[in-house]
């Protein structure tokens, strides 16, 4: 709202303009402090140039600038002015803002030092003014200085300037004084609105660029807002969106659903994310996970959700899964072909061969079962981990599957000059055999590869406190603690050439601590540079096999939204 | 011991077909899909028949009905390969009537060994 103030085209000398000048300003005050002056003022530029306009025009002043203090240069700069058009002062103007004014120069300096106004009756003749002689030449005299207080710090200094010789009274001084307060008061306001504005346009930048659709509903389920995901998601655009009831995003057939046990359904996904089938604009279906939360906005409380399609992960997954298959197939068959015609030429099957030639057939042959063994080591992880392999738990006597990874590892210790021994404590363990066997072999494949020869490699099985434990010591080089967790990984071993050198895969023990964690066991192991390493398996007993927890119920997408409908007017069912 | 090796992956039966034949010293036949088994079968009367699961068309398991059906072979025995290493698969195939399995891929060093064994086991 402007401030109408008259302005009599010459202001009358003596008592009477003071007197009136007193009034102006006194209204102008009271009109900052109700913020009514600045009330269109959008930013703090806008909010200056009002101020210098209104401020020069009830002073009768012809020039009006703004000194601000900025704090890198510890000096006042000019960065806004009001100019009247009866102004003819070019050289001063020009003078002014170039200025950069430091603390307790000048009549801005001044003002900035001491946090009081000041009027200067005639500047032209004031030694302290620094552009006393341009403003002689120009014609311009009484000047009027008022720091603007915020936290009782001057953060800027209105300097006016008359181009009259004229006194003012200190009551207008004082006047003056509680206006450069209530500027300052009004100025946090308007930086708390800049930064609220700043703190928006963030926000809203981080949401456009979001992968991730994000739809947000009033309590009513109707959306008030989307990102540019969500438009690409559900292929409606921004506009169609807003105001549409939420329920539009669900399939048909999960809408009916949607409206029963929807409190259920919003407890449930609160705070978790879930998975949830979508509708696009297209008709099409999809899945989507979701996670969905609440928010307080001044209009009540909103529920929001980010959205992911899940539509590309599972293709990809499905491609993974494919790629498997394919690797499995075609890569696997002229392997074994290949291992085959090998396995029969080097055992002279086929007559005869070289000497020479037949040190090439064993190593072609050596390699291609380590190429074999690679790739069914890798499957087998894959299997794991798509969830494929199902084990058959049943109660498994010990020693057998003890003396069947020892069959299968006998020529390979007897190669590497090494004995093996076992001591079997605990008759039964609740596992699946072959899984188990394989997790033995290659723990003792391990031990037998990386102990010296002419030791011994033991195997220990005992019932504790937390199930049945299997141990596989041997006295070979240790691991060093650094590599500790990391030979279980994939590709983990201590060496990269032990691959190479001791004929393993790398997925060994990956492999065990995969089909351990699927009987719900923990694998680990202790060692000794230079002494050795016992691996351990921990086998739970049934009664500690915790039963798993039920899967989440995979309630259609934005069910929850719906939910806001719980607490909402009975009517509300009946809008969505 | 005359054996009759189907499979219809050609690199798979030369193999198991010198493996049977020099390492095992048995004699082999081939067949290459299960209509041709059935013929071979009928006309030769193998010992033993080691029947390839994975085939187009007819496969392992509907070879063997019609062997299992036909008075001249139903009492020869059969042996499945497979690829399939995975227990239950395994006990699926037994339960069909066949005298054992062997997974695929086989050491031919040790083929007609496995084969001579569960001839034996029974």
């Amino acid at each position: 709202m402007e401030l109408e103030l008259a302005f009599p085209p010459a202001a009358r000398e003596g008592h009477d303009g003071t007197a009136r000048r007193r009034r102006l300003i006194r209204r102008l005050t009271a009109q900052i402090a109700s913020s009514q002056v600045l009330a269109n003022s959008e930013t703090q530029v806008h909010a200056w140039r009002h101020l210098l306009r209104l401020l020069g025009r009830s002073l009768d002043c012809v020039y009006a600038v703004l000194w601000q203090v900025d704090d890198a240069d510890d000096v006042l700069h000019p960065t806004s002015e009001w100019r009247a058009r009866e102004l003819r002062a070019p050289e001063f103007v020009a003078h002014v803002r170039k200025l950069r004014i430091p603390l307790g120069r000048g009549l801005p300096g001044r003002v900035w030092a001491s946090g009081k106004p000041i009027w200067v009756a005639d500047m032209s003749t004031d030694d302290e003014c620094i552009l006393a002689a341009v403003a002689a030449t120009e014609g311009l005299h009484s000047a009027l200085a008022v720091p603007v207080m915020l936290d009782g710090r001057v953060i800027a200094v209105i300097e006016m300037v008359s181009q009259r010789i004229e006194a003012l009274d200190s009551d207008v001084l004082e006047t003056v004084c509680t206006l450069g307060r209530q500027i300052g008061q009004y100025l946090r306001h308007v930086r708390g609105v800049e930064a609220l504005r700043a703190s928006d346009a963030r926000i809203r930048s981080v949401l456009d660029h979001s992968l991730s659709a994000l739809v947000a509903v009033d309590r009513r389920g109707t959306i008030e807002l989307v990102n540019p995901a969500a438009e690409k998601i559900f292929g409606y655009s921004a506009g169609e969106l807003i105001g549409r009831t939420v329920r539009d995003l669900f399939p048909p057939e999960d809408r009916r659903s949607a409206m029963s046990n929807l409190c259920a359904i919003y407890e449930q996904s609160r705070g978790r994310v879930t998975e949830w089938r979508g509708f696009r604009k297209n008709g099409e279906t999809f899945s989507c996970e979701v996670s969905i939360f609440e928010f307080p906005t001044t209009a009540g409380q909103r529920f929001a959700a980010s959205i992911r399609d899940l539509t590309e992960i599972q293709g990809m997954e499905r491609m993974k899964k494919e790629l498997v298959s394919i690797v499995s197939h075609e890569l696997r068959t002229p392997l074994t072909s290949i291992r085959g015609s090998l396995t029969l030429l080097a055992n002279g099957v086929m007559g005869e061969i070289p000497a020479e030639a037949l040190g090439l057939v064993r190593v072609a042959e050596r390699n291609c079962t380590r190429l074999i063994s690679l790739i069914n080591d890798m499957l087998d992880l894959e299997r794991i981990d798509n969830g494929l392999v199902e084990l058959d738990l049943e109660a498994v006597d010990t020693s057998t599957v003890v003396g069947r990874a020892f069959d299968a590892v006998r020529g390979l210790a007897s190669a590497e000059g090494i004995s093996l021994s076992a001591d079997i404590a605990s008759e039964v363990v609740w596992a699946d055999d072959q899984r188990l066997t394989q997790v033995l072999v290659n723990l003792l494949s391990n031990a037998i590869k990386f102990s010296p020869r002419g030791s011994r490699v033991l195997v220990s099985a005992h019932t504790g406190k937390g199930g049945d434990e299997i141990q596989v010591s041997d006295s070979g080089r240790g691991i060093p603690p650094s590599h500790l967790e990391a030979i279980f990984e994939r590709f983990g071993q201590v060496e990269s050439t032990d691959s190479r050198e001791k004929g393993g895969t790398g997925l060994g023990l990956a492999i065990c601590k995969a089909i351990v964690q699927l009987h719900g066991g923990t694998i680990g192991v202790i060692s000794r540079e230079g002494e050795g390493s016992t691996f351990s398996i921990l086998l739970p007993r049934p009664a500690e096999l915790a039963a798993p927890p039920p899967p989440a119920p995979p309630y259609p997408l934005f069910n929850a939204f719906l939910a806001t409908a719980i607490t909402i007017p009975d009517n509300v069912l009946e809008a969505l | 011991m005359k054996v009759l090796l189907v499979d219809d992956e050609h690199d798979a039966r030369l193999i198991g077909m010198l493996s049977l034949s020099r390492v095992g010293r048995m004699e082999v036949l081939e067949a290459t899909n299960g209509p041709a088994a059935i013929a071979t079968a009928t006309a030769e009367t193998p010992d033993v028949i080691l029947l390839d699961v994975m085939m187009p068309g007819m496969d392992g398991p509907a070879t063997l009905r019609i062997l299992r059906a036909t008075p001249s072979t139903a009492r020869i025995p059969v042996i499945f390969l497979t690829a399939k290493a995975l227990k239950g698969e395994q006990q699926g195939l037994i339960a069909l009537g066949v005298r054992g399995i062997l997974v695929k891929p086989f050491n031919p060093m040790t083929l007609a060994e496995e084969v001579r064994e569960l001839m034996a086991a029974c």
